[in-house]
């Protein structure tokens, strides 16, 4: 069984909107050392704001297009990483538990992500669309 | 499959961490008011108001809490704003607990703590807190590979079936061996605490004074210092063994199929259920009280079994060798080889050059303290009364340490077959003899320092299924020995770090 359907869009957009509520609130405390340090504290938003840039412009489109999974032969392979990039190969039957975790906001996109525990570790799949994980859980099982 | 809650008594359990610092303030100043009644101030409204949240907050995770029985395994959902659906699949669980705290029981209920090979380190991988009933049919049914929706076994081979019931001497030789002092003071202090608390600190004082008046006893014969840490590590101690020993008390074991269940405990009992298949060794430990008396302790390598804080993974608390054996294989056949000194297990044992490796850190302790007596003696004459328990105080644990070092030399071994391995190594200040079937085995890693390199000596590393993160290994083995041992046995090792290539493996979970 080979699966390639993957969330691009709404995985996008759940952490552009994210990061932009973190931003927010770094953008508040900014403004509140400001505030109270004056021009000094403006050396903060020099970077703040670059960084929010780079992370919502480059960075999260770049990694989820980079990631991918299959499964085929009982065996599930993930692909990740934008410039040190990591493919990982493991057997279904390794699995011992999985966790499905969501939030209000990711449910209204559709979109969830899927931590597999194994004997040495966890592994994350950060996105996955309802019928992929169905079709997943169904495979682990 | 209807989705089920838990118990309501799952609250008591969110709220834990504000039950002394604020809950049970609030509580007791509410019972007092018709008896003392006071002006509202806006410092009590607040504390009222935030215990009333922190109970409603407590109330929702509760309802928010489901699990059910699927066709392959078991599903629980859990939290408000970040959810979870944890997915276990039948067969994967390697040991299950069912508790019955007081507080539990006295209202019908059972905390079910189940854990996988995943083995995280903090709590269990499910934990769930139902009716007594519930939660130890439930124990059963995760463990069991199958579980087909009629109930009927499907399996015509006869059931394995065998039990064992501990005696009390048994138990007390493992309660006093495995109690310890420093674990015994930090598990005693909070309840001590907690208890004042509760009941008034009358209560916490008068054990304090106990204390205190051991501590005076002690001060006849020692100095005053010495007289107040033998009174403490004296009570740690025996906080220590009366946990232990009530947590085993009417220790039991029965092998059913393809699981073992172990119940015990005397006023808090314990039933847990450990699946054979997921088992990755048995331990059988031994420190000198144990040797003195040619006794053995039996626990069992399996991922969540005796996890808790203060637990032991006990199955068999003491017996002869001969009749560990015996326990043994109608216990647990698959994991222990039928002869373990049958000429088909030929051992690799550290080498007479080896002894000295052995015991070089006792040597070193016996001279540093020997050393510091000397500079005391030099330049505190002063405190020249104090001597006699300095060296006391500092050779007795040397010479603990000659004995514990012989008795690992003595015990340290691989024996190999088509079948099983037997590793005898020494760590956490017992010596181990594990019985491992080879499927067990996640890998072997060979590694050696410098000073090892002459005498052509290695150290020996297993890592098991069902041990997490924890190596056994097994020092100053001979070389060529363990390498010609292993490759006659087919079993892949890792000897990179010789920087020479050698036959690898990867056992990974894969075989699991």
């Amino acid at each position: 069984m080979k699966q390639q359907s993957f969330c691009f869009q709404n995985a996008v957009r759940l952490w552009r909107i994210r990061l932009t509520a973190v931003f927010v609130l770094l953008a508040a405390l900014c403004a509140v050392l400001i505030l109270l340090f004056g021009t000094p504290a403006l050396v903060v938003p020099l970077f703040l704001i670059p960084g929010y840039g780079f992370l919502l412009l480059y960075y999260i489109p770049a990694y989820f297009r980079r990631f991918s999974w299959t499964v085929q032969d009982g065996i599930l392979t993930t692909a990740s990483g934008i410039w040190w990039q990591k493919a990982r190969s493991i057997p279904l039957n390794a699995v011992q538990f999985m966790v499905i975790h969501r939030t209000p906001l990711s449910s209204w996109l559709g979109i969830f992500s899927l931590s597999l525990h194994l004997t040495g570790g966890a592994v994350l799949l950060p996105a996955l669309a309802g019928e992929d994980l169905n079709r997943l859980k169904g495979a682990l099982s | 499959m209807k989705w089920r809650r838990t118990h309501p008594l799952t609250m008591i359990q969110f709220l834990f961490r504000y039950l002394y610092v604020l809950l049970l303030p609030v509580i007791k100043s509410l019972l007092e008011l018709p008896f003392h009644p006071r002006p509202f101030s806006g410092f009590w409204l607040w504390e009222l108001a935030a215990a009333a949240l922190i109970v409603l907050l407590a109330a929702v995770r509760w309802l928010r809490i489901q699990w059910r029985m699927e066709p392959r395994g078991l599903t629980i959902r859990q939290g408000l704003f970040f959810q979870r659906e944890t997915h276990i699949p039948f067969g994967r669980i390697s040991s299950a607990d069912v508790e019955r705290p007081l507080w539990l029981a006295c209202f019908g209920a059972a905390r079910l703590m189940a854990d996988t090979p995943a083995k995280s380190r903090g709590d269990a991988d499910l934990t769930l807190i139902l009716k007594k009933e519930l939660a130890f049919s439930l124990a059963s049914r995760l463990c069991r590979k199958s579980f087909p929706a009629d109930g009927r076994r499907r399996d015509k081979r006869p059931l394995q079936y065998a039990s064992y019931r501990t005696g009390i001497l048994s138990l007390i030789a493992m309660s006093v061996t495995s109690s310890n002092a420093a674990a015994g003071l930090l598990l005693a202090v909070p309840v001590v605490n907690h208890l004042g608390q509760v009941l008034g600190e009358e209560l916490t004082r008068h054990i304090y004074d106990a204390v205190d008046a051991a501590a005076n006893l002690f001060a006849r014969l020692l100095p005053p210092i010495a007289a107040l840490l033998t009174a403490l590590l004296l009570a740690g101690w025996l906080y220590s063994f009366c946990r232990t020993l009530m947590r085993s008390a009417r220790l039991s074991a029965c092998r059913r199929g393809s699981l073992v269940t172990v119940r015990g405990g005397l006023i808090l009992p314990r039933h847990s259920v450990v699946s054979v298949p997921l088992t990755g060794a048995v331990d059988l430990q031994q420190g000198l009280v144990l040797r003195a008396f040619s006794l053995t302790s039996a626990y069992l390598v399996c991922s969540g079994y005796g996890k808790q804080k203060g637990e032991h993974a006990v199955l068999i608390p003491a017996a002869s060798e001969q009749r560990m054996q015996e326990l043994l294989c109608s216990l647990l056949p698959e994991l222990t080889p039928q002869q373990m000194d049958s000429p088909d297990l030929r051992p690799v044992r550290p080498p007479k050059k080896a002894l000295r490796r052995y015991l070089f850190w006792p040597v070193v302790m016996t001279a540093v303290s020997a050393a510091l007596c000397l500079l005391f003696y030099r330049y505190c004459p002063q405190l020249s009364f104090l001597l006699s328990t300095l060296v006391m105080a500092l050779f007795v644990p040397c010479v603990w340490g000659f004995l514990f070092c012989t008795l690992g030399y003595s015990r340290a071994q691989v024996r190999l077959d088509a079948t099983h391995c037997v590793i005898g190594c020494m760590s956490r200040l017992k010596s181990h003899l594990l019985l491992v079937p080879r499927s067990q085995i996640r890998s072997v890693t060979l590694s050696r320092h410098p000073f090892q390199v002459d005498d052509d000596l290695c150290d020996v590393s297993f890592l098991l299924f069902g041990a997490g993160r924890q190596r056994f290994t097994v020092k100053n083995l001979s070389r060529c020995e363990i390498t010609a041992l292993f490759e006659q046995n087919g079993l892949p090792y890792d000897a990179s770090a010789f920087g020479v290539s050698q036959k690898e493996e990867d056992f990974h979970a894969g075989s699991h």
